[in-house]
């Protein structure tokens, strides 16, 4: 039988281990109190000190983007708000009558910024901030944005570039500030595009990125940040972008700020850190031809125009019609926005790397074609009777009594259509597909900077497949004229004619020049990027730019209106048949869109040249007449900018027989 | 004369008080060591209160004198009672566990609370004491003269599992991990065999990094181990962590500025501005040890020393196994309580979310200690009865 003392001894081991193990833990607890506390104490007390840790960033400025002449074409400048904290205005009419008399705002502003005071200072969203007033006049004319002066004498500001007088109205405004409760200055970043639309597709615009693309950006990019949309801007987004830069400091338990390097690690091992500034890029653009091709169009509703340089793949100018205002609105100001562009002409669509119908431009490609495989050569004569039968249908030449009996510097020259029809018949639509694509890279991306789109070399397996329409032999025929399923940009075409003329080098056009060039100036130093070498034996050469000298400077040419005498250009005309409809178009604009599109391809000079230039008017009518003209006056534009250095081919360009002229193949 | 558990079970009721039999010593020390306790906790909270701007010490105070009535009451009353309703006890608990579980009050993606009536409390603070009673009525019939083993041990183990599972689906790892270690002090005060237990703790430390693999753990609580783990080291992953997920540093950072002798009361930086996030209920220690200092904190830990000791003290004069086992048990829920808690503000443990018995702010959390309290008196008190 256990008695009560049996029971209080079998567990006398159990309290005696039970007793050990409490004190041992609570003696465990207390030493680690010692650490912390009496030890470590001193170093802890200053960590208590700190609230948390502060990271402000600091923007870096986005590089700065010029044309081949240093013109400015984007760069950042500094725009101050006017803001206002409704909540904390004491007195919105004599606060807002204050800056009224200051200047700063108009007798309608001034009432409407009263009206919003009013209206949220006593709702919900009292407490949040409100633009009073954007882009307060500062350092920049709010008409240019160039760079003012303070005039001391009267007071004012003047700007450098146009003369107006301003009043300084951030600096005003910051006087008075004490004065304004609830209003404040804030300051940011606005990117400046000087050249307006003039080289809008080009340059590209940036905005603000959103919230998804912060989250999936992994740090790179925080709220607010600009980043590119379209053009350069987007193409070279990373490296103009720049790095943002971070102060960083700890901000105390009593909200003080405290230097990292005063306290204990990990602390002290914070560190701040300068924004480096995106990169600057300089374009191989030339500002003054953009704007030779932008005077040359405006005659036309819609249309591009691509100037690129034979020898190094440089575009010199790539110009859309019409084209878009990228100034954010803020900085518009009053100087007159480039507004009420019908959106039915697409503002927005960069059409010098949209692909179209090209209609005869095409037709160089057939000339080579036949002419390597052996179906024509110089001595070849084909009668034209301004139709050809072939199976049953009928295919006719654009003029419709016929060319005669003609050879194929002449058949380019008056862009006999009969003659090419007859090639396409012996050479087939996968033969002229592989000259067009493998040869002449029609069809191909061309590997500019900015996106591109890709244009459409049809061939036999293309047709049937994916909806498309089976495939018929009389297709080569249309093709072979530009017509049918062709497709080509402005761009690949310019590329395409730069080989004939450049010893067959296909090059990738390019629109920025290394980094780390300055401004070149006029110099064309820059290194071409060869994508192929085409094997075009002179002989093939000599022809075909016979037949386009002749288009332009023999009065049987189709564009011999546009000729210039002395320093002759030459080219191939291009009229392509392309009827659409498109919703919401008035009875003008249908009218238009069933117009054919006009093209001219030009080199210049017609001897040794040195561009290429490509003309395409949207639904313009008839190439000789609509597009050659645009051409010359770029080309001309051109020749005023480099008259020294053609000084002396002035003087006997006539001289040397047009078909010596073939530079050898490298 | 005695007898054996069970033989004169009417005398249990109303046995009177002979003076050979009065409260013994241990019984005085461990009454004024509590009552010494909750009056410190008041006012460490009282100034915790104030640091927050708020009034909850008032609260507390009713808490307190609930617990403390209650207390008495568990601690005067005959444990043959409790020995009969032991089941319904145990049972009722798992029974609003699974409740909880199913119909409780989501607060911070954890099903812990209940309301019955317009009273919201714990479930898992009510089976702590159901899983003592039951524990000791299972060793008091099934006593083995040899020490127990795995095989033996194999339902007391079940009882434990149970509660203790089902808590850690709500989840609250530090109530689950507290039950467990009550489940194993009762047993090992009842005298396992060595190899037994080695096994088991073997088991155990064998099964954790399993959980951790199969996500058996959740991931806030992975990542409480890692920023524990990255506190403990000077590593630059620790440094990551600096700007934010800072509570567990900033509570050590907090105890740290107390140094020797505190800053003295309502002095305390990290307290006052509210850095510390639950600094009145599981930080509660964090604040005390800033203003009172290590001096203060020693004074504290040798109280709930005192307490601890007097209390096992206490259990051993009960005259039934069960009574003993319930006292010990008892003491063990708030001693583990204690332990995980300090050693959580302290950086010695990742956070597991548990209160400090007697200074944190809490209903259930104030009333269930006091309540663990009472029944480890009860066998000081009823040591006579026969």
């Amino acid at each position: 039988m256990t008695s009560l003392s049996g029971e209080r001894i079998e567990y006398r081991t159990q309290v005696l281990w039970s007793l050990i193990i409490v004190f041992v833990v609570l003696a465990i607890l207390i030493g680690r109190l010692f650490m912390l506390q009496v030890v470590r104490g001193e170093q802890l007390e200053t960590l208590a000190r700190v609230s948390h840790v502060v990271r402000e960033p600091i923007p870096a400025a986005r590089g700065t983007i010029r044309d081949r002449n240093g013109e400015i074409l984007a760069v950042d400048v500094e725009v101050s708000d006017l803001m206002v904290v409704p909540r904390y205005v004491k007195d919105a009419r004599g606060e807002v009558g204050l800056l009224r008399d200051l200047g700063v705002l108009d007798a309608a502003q001034a009432e409407d910024l009263i009206r919003r005071i009013e209206e949220t200072g006593a709702g919900p969203k009292g407490f949040q901030w409100l633009l009073a007033r954007p882009n307060l006049v500062g350092a920049l004319c709010p008409y240019d944005q160039e760079r003012m002066t303070f005039d001391p004498s009267r007071g004012r500001l003047v700007c450098t570039a146009c003369g107006r007088e301003f009043q300084d109205q951030r600096a005003v405004v910051q006087s008075r500030l004490h004065e304004l409760p609830g209003f404040s200055l804030r300051t940011r970043t606005a990117r400046h595009y000087p050249a307006r639309d003039l080289a809008a597709h080009v340059v590209g615009i940036v905005n603000e990125v959103g919230a998804g693309e912060v989250r999936r950006s992994e740090g790179r990019l925080k709220p607010g940040d600009l980043v590119g949309r379209s053009g350069i801007e987007r193409a070279l987004d990373d490296a103009l972008r720049g790095r943002p830069g971070e102060n960083v400091f700890v901000r105390g338990a009593g909200g003080e700020r405290l230097d990292p390097k005063g306290l204990p690690p990990p602390f002290n091992e914070l560190e701040s850190f300068p924004p480096r500034r995106g990169q600057d890029v300089t374009l191989s653009l030339d500002l003054s031809l953009q704007k030779a091709a932008r005077d040359a169009l405006s005659r036309h509703r819609s249309g591009a125009v691509v100037v690129m340089d034979v020898d190094s793949g440089e575009v010199l100018a790539l110009y859309s019609h019409p084209a878009f205002d990228p100034e954010p609105a803020v900085l518009r100001g009053n100087s007159g926005s480039v507004t009420g562009v019908d959106a039915i002409l697409s503002p927005l669509v960069n059409k010098a790397v949209t692909p179209y119908p090209p209609g005869s431009v095409f037709k160089m490609v057939t000339a080579v074609a036949a002419l390597m495989e052996g179906q024509a050569d110089a001595k070849t004569r084909i009668e034209c009777r301004g139709v050809l039968e072939y199976k049953k249908r009928l295919f006719r030449c654009h003029q419709r009594s016929g060319h005669g009996e003609i050879g194929i510097v002449e058949a380019i020259a008056a862009s006999c259509d009969v003659f090419f029809y007859t090639l396409a018949d012996a050479l087939g639509l996968d033969t002229l597909a592989h000259y067009a694509r493998d040869y002449f890279g029609l069809g191909e991306f061309t590997g500019i900077e900015i996106p591109e789109r890709r244009g459409v070399i049809p061939t036999a397996r293309w047709y049937g497949r994916l909806g498309r329409p089976p495939y018929q032999p009389g297709f080569a025929l249309n093709v072979s004229v530009g017509q049918g399923d062709v497709r080509v940009t402005p761009l690949a075409l310019a590329r395409a004619y730069a080989a004939l003329v450049n010893g067959g080098r296909l090059l990738r056009p390019r629109l920025v020049r290394p980094v780390g060039d300055a401004p070149a100036g006029t110099e064309r130093t820059v290194a071409p990027e060869v994508t192929r070498v085409l094997d075009l034996p002179p002989a093939v050469v000599r022809l075909v730019m016979a037949g386009l000298h002749d288009a332009v400077n023999t009065e049987e040419g189709t564009a011999y209106p546009a000729r210039i005498k002395g320093l002759r250009f030459a080219g191939k005309t291009g009229t392509a048949q392309a009827p659409e409809t498109r919703p919401g178009a008035d009875e003008k604009t249908a009218a238009w869109l069933k117009e054919d599109h006009a093209w001219f391809v030009a080199y210049a000079p017609s001897r040794r040249p040195r561009v290429v230039v490509v003309v395409f008017v949207e639904h313009g009518g008839f190439g000789g007449q609509v597009a050659a003209p645009v051409a010359r006056q770029v080309i001309e534009a051109y020749y005023a900018e480099h008259a020294d250095e053609f000084a002396d081919l002035w003087e006997d360009f006539d001289a040397e027989p047009i078909l010596d002229i073939v530079p050898e193949v490298p | 004369m005695s007898r054996p558990w069970g033989g004169g079970a009417s005398r249990w009721w109303t046995g009177p008080q002979t003076a050979a039999r009065r409260p013994s010593t241990a019984v005085f020390v461990a009454l004024v060591a509590l009552l010494v306790l909750v009056v410190v906790g008041l006012m460490n909270l009282r100034n915790a209160a104030l640091y927050a701007s708020e009034s909850f010490h008032q609260t507390q105070v009713l808490w307190v004198v609930i617990g403390l009535v209650l207390a008495a009451a568990v601690a005067l009353m005959d444990l043959r009672l409790f020995e009969r309703l032991t089941p319904f006890f145990y049972w009722g608990g798992v029974v609003l566990l699974v409740a909880v579980l199913l119909f409780g009050r989501e607060v911070n993606n954890a099903r812990r609370w209940m309301a019955i009536g317009g009273v919201a409390f714990q479930p898992s603070e009510f089976i702590k004491p159901a899983l003592v009673l039951m524990l000791a009525r299972f060793f008091h019939a099934e006593r083995s003269p040899e020490r127990y083993t795995l095989r033996t041990l194999m339902r007391p183990m079940g009882l434990v599992a149970l509660p203790a599972g089902l808590i850690l689906i709500e989840p609250d790892l530090g109530t689950a991990l507290v039950v467990i270690a009550v489940g194993f002090s009762v047993m090992f005060f009842e005298g396992i065999r060595l190899r037994s237990f080695l096994i088991l703790l073997g088991t155990i430390l064998l099964l954790l990094p399993i959980a951790w693999r199969l996500d058996l753990i959740q991931p806030y609580q992975k990542e409480r181990v890692r920023v524990w783990l990255a506190m403990s080291t000077t590593q630059p992953e620790g440094r990551k962590k600096l700007d934010k997920g800072m509570q567990p540093e900033q509570a050590l950072w907090a105890v740290g500025s107390g140094r020797v002798t505190g800053k003295g009361g309502l002095k305390g930086v990290q307290s006052r501005l509210k850095v510390l996030p639950e600094m009145h209920t599981d930080f509660i220690l964090a604040t005390f040890a800033e203003e009172r200092g290590f001096v203060g904190c020693v004074f504290l830990f040798v109280l709930y020393g005192v307490l601890f000791a007097s209390l096992l003290m206490v259990a051993v004069q009960a005259r039934e196994r069960f009574g003993v086992l319930v006292s010990v048990g008892a003491v063990a829920i708030v001693f583990w309580q204690l332990v995980f808690n300090a050693g959580m503000v302290l950086g010695l443990f990742p956070v597991v979310g548990l209160t400090m018995p007697f200074l944190s702010y809490g209903g259930s959390a104030t009333i269930s200690s006091l309540f663990a309290v009472g029944l480890a008196l009860n066998a000081g008190l009823h040591r006579g009865q026969v």
